[in-house]
């Protein structure tokens, strides 16, 4: 066999292995959820031992004088709708019926769905300690396909107080529920976060 | 200034009570579940002793949630097809072998 017909042969071998290769696709599904939950927030006059305090009352040693609370979620599921809202309430797109239902309830499973929410809620009163402040966001871009999706919710509170007696401690408590899950079984990514603070500054010096 | 923020500890003042962390991440490029499930305690703290005057105590949450994520094609022998690279092989063995003998 001369080398031109080895070659040939060699060259018909390879094409046929290419022929009987085939495209295959990989899958991708991706969900990210994040939920913040602070319920019976609290605030009281500190007594330095790690039990609760006396109720807060007005005119005693510390005095809530006034309370402003905003909010604002934005959802973007690309290719379908975005959507930036500056007050609380439930922004989604996609297939929302189970987000609708509970924006703050743990997602498991796999993704079966398409949708993108966001949600902000605060509720309540700090000195009886009902007040309660959500933010929840889920995403879930295109199961089995391409897709991109963000959900971002900001809730924020503050209150004016007046220290009428000095050396008074200002006291906090409350419980927190905090969910976090980056699920990814494919090419992409997947980012879910909470954060949380507070600062108590004085109103005439910023200290 | 008091401060605190869920991370273990406070300026200016006392934390009694942090079970987890309430400002926390979780982020994966790789397939998997990073999942943190539920996580539930009580927060408790206080400021030091404060001076009379006006404050301004302010609180800030957020929650963030991204993906992104493409169906990328690659090629890949078809499983079914695979038994006819055998068959073709074995052919061309026999035929050379033929062909020697011949």
């Amino acid at each position: 066999m001369n080398t031109n017909t080895r070659l040939s042969r060699i060259g018909a071998a390879a094409s046929l292995v290419a022929a009987i290769t085939a495209s295959g696709a990989v899958r991708a599904d991706v969900i990210a959820q994040s939920v913040l939950s602070i319920g019976n927030f609290t605030l009281k006059i500190g007594n330095g031992n790690g039990t609760l305090g006396d109720t807060i009352t007005s005119g005693g040693p510390i005095s809530i004088i006034g309370l402003t609370t905003t909010a604002d979620r934005a959802a973007d599921l690309a290719g379908t709708g975005n959507m930036s809202v500056g007050s609380a309430g439930i922004t989604c797109f996609g297939a929302c019926g189970s987000f609708n239902a509970d924006p703050y309830a743990q997602v498991t499973g796999t993704p079966t769905a398409t949708y993108v929410g966001g949600a902000p809620e605060v509720t309540g009163d700090a000195i009886s300690g009902s007040m309660t402040a959500r933010t929840g966001g889920t995403v879930s871009p295109d199961p089995g396909g391409d897709g991109t999706a963000s959900s971002n919710v900001n809730l924020n509170a503050d209150f004016e107080l007046r220290v009428g007696t000095a050396g008074t401690r200002l006291e906090v408590a409350f419980g927190a529920t905090s969910i976090l899950r980056a699920y990814l079984d494919g090419p992409g990514t997947a980012t879910a976060a909470n954060s949380w603070n507070m600062t108590l500054r004085n109103a005439s010096n910023n200290a | 200034m008091f401060s605190f923020n869920g991370q273990g500890g406070a300026i200016g003042g006392t934390v009694f009570s942090n079970p987890f962390l309430l400002s926390e991440t979780v982020s994966t490029t790789l397939a998997g579940d990073v999942n943190l499930g539920v996580q539930t305690g009580n927060f408790h703290a206080e400021t030091a002793g404060l001076a009379t005057g006006s404050y301004k105590l302010s609180l800030r949450q957020n929650s963030l949630a991204d993906g992104f994520q493409r169906v990328e094609t690659v090629r890949v022998p078809e499983p079914a097809m695979l038994p006819l690279v055998g068959v073709v092989a074995v052919l061309g063995v026999a035929a050379r072998l033929r062909h020697r003998r011949g």
